[in-house]
């Protein structure tokens, strides 16, 4: 009876704290009650690992031994690992190639698609299916798009107007642009939707104002549209930006015989991190590659907001 | 090799790629036909960089360069060219019976790897080892020493062997006079008393630096010997990382 008077009096304690808080108080409380949530979710799934990568980073954990602190050891290896800086340039190449060539690309479809009232959601459609397939599948079917006769199908094409095989995926020059040409397919349709809802969202009234002006139509496109346009440009450089540094899927299915392409031509930095740590099992040089990659997203990313935004 | 108008290869002798089996086959057989040897007696160090191990990559290489009997890549991969009935040999482990044994198309053997002009002969093996991790007790631990028991019973063996097409690791029920005397295990069971295993530190890796040796050959036109070194010099320090100091 004790225990159940003294629920009793922690219960009426409780009620008369909570109804002594201002509104204002409660709202608080109930704010942070709910952001709770998301707060646990980002320190359990996101801050403490990433936290972990680095303390990984300067140990030489292997799955199996217990790991001990080797100071920079996994860096200096890193620095002086030449499979990692042809890593590194491949996978600026993806970056610096991939971004401008599926941003022109998306602008100059969603541009024109804009204009087409003929079959219009179901041109959009097909352009933003191949978002929806799974990139694995694509990329097998690339994959064999690229193979040489007789299952290839360009080379096929190829041969048959008398024009010579290609490589592709077999060539030192031809793997990474070919790799390359399946991730920018795979990510089209999405930016495509993306500068179309930017393009929609400018008044029309500018451009008819530009008409009675008479404004040409490349002035109007380089005074009113893209400059209108750039908060859209700037989300699908950044977002464009972080896939093709990340790119992996791609690369990892389309040269599982040789991983990364001949003689490393198509490895990005990602496919490196996967191999170090579940193939060769050295956590503590992958966590490098992690923190490595991490450092080059963020410094990305914030020169590329700070370039880009509004002044 | 067969070609069709535009110089395409639509068929080829053997189907090759450093990537599937060949490169155990350049390692343990080639280098050792070739009077060499691939690494020390502990494995520790590699022993292939000298005249013959170049020369067995030089004749390895020469297969596609100059007497153009395969082609790395062709129909993507060597398994689907021998398979898809475009090549008219593969060398291959015998984990793909399996898969073979579905072949419609056209008859198909089973033979032992070439010899060399001395008659010297060498093979690949691999094998695999079944463990209990060293923390399982009670229950769990009973319950995993009946699995291995059974999994390494004459018939889990059995149906292993008709399924997949692996061989017994049980000599007794591997050495059958059914299965020397059966065209497509028999071979495979003479290439065991001759073969060696590699004890590699980390095969993925180990494998990464052959196919690149073979490929700076084909692609970027190194001479062998060249290429040979550079190699022995990269599977050198994957196995010096592995190595207790």
């Amino acid at each position: 009876m004790a225990t159940a008077a003294e629920s009793n009096r922690t219960a009426v304690a409780g009620r008369y704290v909570w109804n002594r808080l201002t509104l204002h108080h409660k709202q608080v409380v109930w704010a942070w009650l709910f952001l709770a949530v998301p707060v646990v979710f980002y320190v359990v799934i996101r801050f403490w690992p990433t936290a972990s990568a680095l303390w990984l980073s300067f140990t030489d954990w292997n799955l199996l031994r217990p790991a001990h602190l080797v100071g920079l050891k996994n860096y200096v290896k890193l620095v002086n690992d030449p499979v990692f800086w042809k890593v590194f340039r491949n996978t600026f190449a993806y970056l610096v190639l991939g971004t401008p060539v599926s941003l022109v690309l998306s602008f100059a479809v969603a541009f024109h698609l804009d204009k087409i009232r003929f079959m219009h959601g179901f041109i959009r459609a097909l352009y933003f299916l191949p978002f929806l397939t799974t990139a694995v599948a694509m990329a097998w079917v690339w994959r064999w798009f690229y193979q040489p006769v007789p299952i290839g199908i360009i080379n096929e094409a190829l041969s048959a107007v008398g024009l010579p095989q290609q490589p592709f995926l077999r060539s030192t020059s031809q793997a990474l642009p070919s790799v390359l040409a399946c991730a920018i397919w795979a990510g089209l349709g999405f930016q495509i939707v993306i500068f179309m809802a930017g393009l929609r969202a400018i008044p029309t009234t500018y451009y008819e104002a530009a008409r009675i002006d008479g404004v040409a139509n490349w002035g109007i496109l380089t005074r009113i549209t893209l400059p209108l346009l750039k908060p859209t440009i700037v989300f699908l450089v950044v977002f464009g930006s972080i896939g093709f540094l990340r790119i992996f899927d791609q690369v990892y299915n389309m040269t599982t015989n040789d991983p990364g392409g001949p003689l490393g031509s198509t490895k990005p930095l990602v496919l490196m991190i996967y191999q170090t740590a579940f193939s060769s099992f050295d956590m503590g040089y992958a966590a490098a590659q992690t923190v490595v990659l991490f450092l080059v997203l963020l410094t990305i990313s914030l020169l590329q907001l700070r370039l880009l935004r509004d002044r | 090799m067969k070609y069709d108008a535009g110089g395409n290869i639509t068929s080829e002798g053997l189907a090759v790629d450093m990537g599937a089996q060949d490169h155990q086959w350049w390692r343990e057989v080639l280098v050792r036909q070739f009077g060499g040897k691939p690494y020390s007696d502990d494995y520790g160090k590699v022993a292939y960089n000298d005249d013959h191990g170049a020369a067995a990559l030089k004749w390895y290489t020469d297969l596609q360069t100059v007497h153009k009997v395969g082609q790395t890549g062709f129909m993507d991969e060597a398994q689907a060219a021998f398979k898809g009935g475009r090549a008219a040999l593969i060398i291959d482990g015998s984990f793909r019976l399996g898969s073979f044994g579905q072949i419609k198309d056209f008859e198909w053997g089973v033979s032992e790897l070439p010899a060399a002009a001395d008659g010297a002969r060498s093979n690949y093996v691999s094998y695999w080892v079944n463990g209990i991790a060293s923390g399982s007790s009670g229950e769990k631990l009973q319950a995993a020493e009946k699995f291995l028991a059974y999994v390494t019973s004459p018939e889990a063996m059995d149906v292993w062997l008709k399924v997949v097409g692996e061989l017994p690791a049980k000599p007794a029920l591997a050495l059958t006079e059914a299965n020397i005397k059966d065209p497509i295990y028999g071979p495979f069971l003479k290439g065991l008393q001759y073969g060696h295993t590699t004890l590699f530190v980390d095969e993925t890796a180990q494998r990464q630096v052959a196919i690149d040796m073979v490929n700076r050959v084909l692609l970027q036109g190194q001479d062998p010997k060249a290429s040979l070194a550079e190699a022995a010099k990269a599977e050198q320090a994957i196995l010096d990382a592995h190595m207790p100091n």
